[in-house]
């Protein structure tokens, strides 16, 4: 197995990220990995555990628009973004990165959404209007680039495509969630959920997945 | 300096890698006292220590789970390692200093449990032909230039080769296994059974179907009749429990670290040499020089201690004892070797009377090629171990030897995970193209920008058909390939990094063509679009080759195969270790590891390199040293 490939000679270095310490341990990433496998099986569950229902959703009109925002901008159902049994909880931890990251921003794309008379489309408004190539427009990239790799793409960067981008993985959890890998009917590689041998028949179809 | 004050033990061993590791576990449960003399960091109490690192890492190449931290300039690092990210890097950036002609591409770790915490376990044995290639394959001593015999043969190591897979674990199958001459014993049988093949190892193997001697005409096998086949991988990966450790769970990531420990790591060894209470590990402790004694033999190994990753040496100190192995790496080891001087005695380094310490450095150069599948043919990559299937039986061995390079193919798992714009490119790298209109990948030639249903389902049909082939090429020793002493260049504690000069032969340049057209043949039967990039002129490590009168430049990688840099034969003009892996030079000094390979054969070389330190391990156990 090579441990170089060609064609990436001359790329910068990326150091640890010793800033954004979220407490992770095995337990709690096995836990949600048994939450999911319980979600897909026997989805009735949930009323038996009442407590962790929504158990952390700050700011319940606001995060909720967020979570609606983000189905309609990732492909990827609410339900699956806002799971009733979310010990993870990675939902909050992106909402409020977002929010502290680009305040005036973030309002601003939600009031866009909050005037849409379609909500499941409003990114064809959103990406058709004169909006779409402003902070704003970006920002809703960088939201669905969170969502599916974990990392934090600034919007900035995004605008400028001869800028090398320096994209940032917020936490630990954030990249176990990712949602590219559900998307490709898979698991985030180091983070397997599935059992020995699973990988010689084809995968559950894609919107076992995400919907 | 302080020899009244050494500290004494029967054995000591420099490095606790997988051969370092092994002879531990041997010596101890043989009743020797060791110590390991390890230069990098304690293997942490916790494996998420490395997981939560590697998780975080925004470049997941196969160092991000281990320290030192990788952006640091190797002048201050106390114990520095090459990096994937830095192999073309100037010496501000790259700890190896690259002297050309092509850079050297593979890396290593200097950490508890060594480079093995993120090898891919692939456990091949070497074909019999492999052991006596200049017997067998050479027509003149013009060519095939270097090829050598390697002292023992393969019935020499058969028994051995069955010790070290019970150590590590290897899954196959016997029946899969016995072909170009290897042979095992009668009633024989891997410990555990072979690993399940994948959806891509399925879709390769119905095109291979498709090959007919005439396609196949460039690479003169022996008998181009023969079916192809690609077969399961031996790998030491969990097909059932083993060692208490759990059966693989498929997480896609053998490199770098699988977070279940279903594959083989030597820190299982080490655990069960710390186990007998007679071994000692002093981590952050680095093997300076070697001393030799009046007698010739070796008196001690002096060393340096340090605290923190950065910050220079905090102690020095000596340890003797009644045999010394060496057991760093093709880099580390002659490093150390060429670093003892002993007060100009052994002015051009210990134990290379030959002048061969340091030389003939070789690797498994990497060709790699990506392909999309036609729509409507997904493969499902990014499921299971990183490789599970391969081609070796037609490819390893045959008369075409005597002309070019032989190689092994290896079936990647992992889509463009490593190949689309660098490690980790994939699937982050394609995503990232379609939501904001680049075209990094090359599967966004339209540069849309797409959200929702749209980009769900153009990312799923995208990333369902990623391909990935890779071949590994044997490399003909050369002995202006080498490791020196950089005379500029030094690391935190003052030694001087390891300087390589590196090229390919003629030889094996011609295998890598033969590995890119069958590469090309393979995608063409699959009705694969290949999107394999030629690399640019300035590319380090790229050559130019005609293929059909066109000259074309091919790029490879390094396999992370350090070998070759102390070899072992059966006259001390021409190996620094005899079959014994014992220096021709210093009795009571052994030098272990893939350096002792006189050549590289085309099998990933950890499983043979243990085989050998099983049986030099019996050697010191049997043998009065005196």
């Amino acid at each position: 197995m090579s441990d170089l490939p060609p064609g990436i000679l001359g790329q910068g270095t990326q150091g640890i990220d010793k800033e954004h310490d979220v407490p992770f341990t095995r337990r709690t990433v096995l836990t949600g990995a048994a939450a999911a496998t319980t979600a897909a099986t026997v989805g009735t569950v949930y009323t038996l555990l009442p407590k962790f229902a929504a158990a952390s959703d700050p700011a319940p009109a606001e995060f909720d628009d967020f979570i609606q925002m983000s189905a309609a901008l990732t492909g990827i159902n609410a339900s699956k973004l806002r799971p009733k049994v979310d010990p993870i909880d990675v939902k909050t931890e992106y909402f409020d990165w977002v929010r502290s990251r680009s305040p005036e921003a973030f309002s601003g794309l939600l009031a866009f959404f909050r005037s849409a008379s379609h909500k499941e489309q409003f990114p064809d408004g959103l990406f058709e209007s004169p909006q779409s190539n402003t902070e704003i427009g970006w920002l809703a990239r960088s939201i669905i680039l969170l969502w599916y790799l974990g990392a934090w793409y600034d919007p900035s960067e995004l605008q400028n495509v001869d800028q090398p981008l320096k994209p940032k993985i917020i936490s630990a959890k954030a990249y176990t969630q990712g949602w590219i890998w559900r998307v490709a009917q898979t698991h985030p590689m180091g983070y397997s959920e599935w059992a020995f041998g699973y990988w010689q028949d084809d995968p559950p179809p894609k919107d076992k997945f995400i919907k | 300096m302080c020899a009244d004050k050494c500290r004494e033990c029967d054995v000591v061993i420099v490095g606790s890698g997988v051969a370092g590791a092994l002879m531990a576990k041997r010596l101890a449960h043989g009743g020797k006292s060791v110590v390991i003399l390890e230069a990098g960091a304690k293997i942490p109490p916790n494996i998420n220590a490395y997981m939560n690192r590697f998780f975080r890492a925004s470049n997941k190449v196969p160092e991000s789970p281990y320290t030192p931290q990788l952006s640091a300039d190797p002048a201050w690092v106390n114990a520095g390692r090459p990096t994937s990210l830095m192999i073309g890097a100037k010496p501000e950036q790259s700890y190896l200093i690259q002297k050309g002609p092509l850079a050297f591409g593979s890396t290593y770790e200097r950490i508890g449990g060594g480079t093995a915490l993120h090898w891919l376990g692939t456990s091949l044995r070497l074909v019999p032909n492999d052991f006596r290639m200049a017997s067998v394959y050479k027509r003149s001593d013009d060519w095939p230039t270097g090829l050598i015999d390697w002292p023992i043969d393969y019935d020499a190591l058969n028994s051995w080769y069955g010790e070290a897979e019970t150590e590590l674990g290897v899954s196959a199958d016997v029946r899969d296994q016995a072909y170009l001459g290897i042979r095992f014993p009668d009633d024989y049988s891997y410990r555990m059974p072979g690993i399940p093949l994948s959806k891509v190892d399925a879709a390769v193997a119905a095109a291979l179907t498709k090959f007919t001697p005439g396609d196949i005409g460039f690479l003169e096998l022996d008998d181009p009749h023969r079916p192809w086949a690609v077969t399961s991988t031996p790998a030491a990966r969990n097909s059932l429990p083993y060692q208490s450790r759990r059966v693989c769970a498929g997480n896609t990531n053998c490199i770098p670290i699988c977070p279940i420990q279903a594959k083989y790591d030597p820190t299982v060894t080490l655990n069960e040499a710390l186990d007998t209470g007679a071994l000692d590990i002093w981590y952050r402790t680095v093997a300076k020089e070697v001393v030799i004694g009046e007698n010739g033999w070796v008196s001690r190994i002096n060393y340096i201690r340090y605290k923190q990753d950065i910050g220079g040496p905090i102690e020095e100190g000596c340890i003797s004892a009644k045999v010394y192995v060496l057991a760093g790496n093709a880099i580390e080891t002659p490093r150390l070797l060429l670093m003892s001087k002993n007060g100009g005695r052994t002015a051009a380094g210990v134990a290379n009377r030959s002048d061969l310490v340091g030389r003939n450095l070789m690797d498994h150069p990497f060709y790699v090629a990506w392909a999309l599948m036609p729509e409507g043919r997904p493969v499902y990559p990014y499921r299971g171990p990183l490789s599970t299937g391969g081609v070796e039986d037609l490819v390893r061995d045959g008369s075409f030897r005597s002309d070019r390079a032989a190689f092994r193919i290896e079936i990647g798992n992992e889509g463009w995970n490593f190949v689309v714009g660098g490690i980790g490119g994939d699937p982050d790298l394609t995503t990232v193209d379609l939501v904001t209109g680049r075209n990094r990948s090359e599967v966004n030639e339209r540069n849309e920008m797409m959200f929702g249903g749209k980009l769900v389902n153009r990312l799923n049909d995208l990333i369902t058909r990623q391909i990935r082939l890779g071949f590994l090429v044997e490399q003909t020793p050369d002995r202006r390939n080498r490791v020196t002493l950089s005379e500029q260049h030094y690391d935190g504690l003052g030694l001087p990094r390891p300087a390589i000069s590196y090229d390919l032969s003629d030889y094996t340049k011609k295998g890598i063509v033969a590995a890119k057209r069958t590469a090309d043949l393979l995608f063409e039967k699959m009705n694969a679009r290949s999107f394999t990039k030629d690399p640019p002129p300035e590319h380090p490590m790229s050559f130019e080759w005609p293929i059909d009168g066109k000259t074309t430049r091919i790029a490879f990688g390094g396999a992370g195969h350090l070998m070759g840099t102390y070899r072992m034969g059966s006259d001390p003009r021409n190996s620094v270790v005899n079959s014994d892996q014992r220096s021709w030079d210093h009795p009571n000094l052994f030098l272990v590891g893939s350096g002792v390979f006189p050549t590289t054969a085309t099998a990933n070389p950890t499983l043979t390199l243990a085989a050998l330190v099983l049986r030099t391990a019996g050697v010191i156990l049997h043998k009065d040293l005196g």
